[in-house]
């Protein structure tokens, strides 16, 4: 079982075994924020691995207020947002006042025919969400955060995050309806 | 049943989810959607990273800490180098002025020399961490 506090002391002893046992156990969680806010596949290794070197330079300053997964899902996301206002010269979307009237370009859920190519298509349907509601998304359903984790790690708003959630899972339950529908018929 | 708002159907679906609970039959096609939605959304996605990544990791933080280490070692050794000179040349000054007045001369005429050796040492060392550090995740 991995035990946060050994792991930490360790880490911060030079034990470099213990930094690996860290990535194994988070590279997962890395992975799923930076890849639904990064669209580049190579860019996406290369930011986890910022991440995580990152993570080995301030481990000092950790002090298990709050959960390590917390901590590491922070810098993710704030590697991530960097990298996205830096590189892709891209403003991070905020809160899009016509949310509701939101028009996703891969519109075709009537072809879809199993539950594992809903699964796919309710991804693309996700890649195509401003940046903060996918984050939510993630954080919330994939790494089983709280609403108040993903207040701590994103810097925003409790009801923010609640009506991120709300409306991105009311405008994907709309698409995948389409789908349900046929295959009841 | 009363009919439920969305909000209400994504906290009700939510709760039943989190307690097992079978709902079969009993609910809405909405509520069906969202309870087919949230099942999609815990699924983990088909990609990963490679599956040596933490190893990489680690022998780039490993590889990156010797640099600054060395670099550490460098400096200190610097320090050393010119404190154990002051040193030396000040006992030597106190023992007998006149015989390292030459001494002294003799660095005085090449202190440029003296001064850009060291700079350039620590010159190379740095650029060779830049350049190491900027290509470190391109490799």
């Amino acid at each position: 079982m991995f035990n946060e506090k050994e792991v930490v002391t360790r880490i911060l002893k030079g034990d470099m075994r213990a930094f690996e046992l860290l990535v194994k156990q988070y590279e997962r969680l890395v992975f799923h924020v930076t890849s639904r806010l990064v669209k580049d596949e190579d860019d996406i290794a290369d930011i986890c691995q910022e991440v995580f070197i990152k993570v080995h330079k301030g481990l000092f300053r950790f002090n298990f207020q709050s959960k390590l997964s917390t901590w590491v899902a922070q810098i993710t996301y704030f590697t991530a947002i960097n990298y996205l206002k830096k590189y892709k010269n891209k403003q991070v979307d905020s809160y899009p006042d016509d949310i509701e009237n939101y028009h996703f370009t891969n519109d075709n859920p009537e072809q879809l025919l199993t539950k594992k190519e809903v699964a796919n298509y309710v991804e693309q349907l996700i890649l195509q969400l401003p940046e903060t509601y996918r984050t939510v998304i993630t954080l919330y359903h994939l790494n089983e955060f709280s609403l108040e984790e993903i207040g701590e790690i994103t810097g925003m708003p409790e009801g923010t995050i609640k009506s991120y959630l709300f409306r991105a899972r009311k405008l994907l339950k709309e698409k995948v309806e389409v789908y349900l529908k046929k295959d009841m018929v | 049943m009363k009919k439920m708002d969305d909000e209400e159907l994504q906290k009700w679906v939510e709760e039943n989810k989190l307690l097992n609970k079978e709902t079969d039959g009993l609910i809405s096609d909405d509520a069906k959607a969202y309870q087919f939605l949230f099942d999609v959304l815990e699924q983990e996605p088909l990609q990963s990273l490679p599956y040596d990544f933490s190893a990489k990791v680690t022998r780039k933080v490993q590889a990156e800490a010797k640099r600054t280490s060395e670099l550490r070692s460098y400096l200190t050794l610097l320090a050393v180098f010119v404190v154990a000179v002051g040193i030396i040349f000040t006992l030597l000054s106190a023992i007998n002025f006149g015989k390292n007045q030459a001494f002294f001369n003799t660095l005085l005429d090449y202190k440029w020399i003296v001064v850009l050796t060291i700079f350039s040492l620590l010159t190379i060392q740095y650029l060779d961490q830049i350049l190491v550090k900027a290509n470190i995740f391109r490799r």
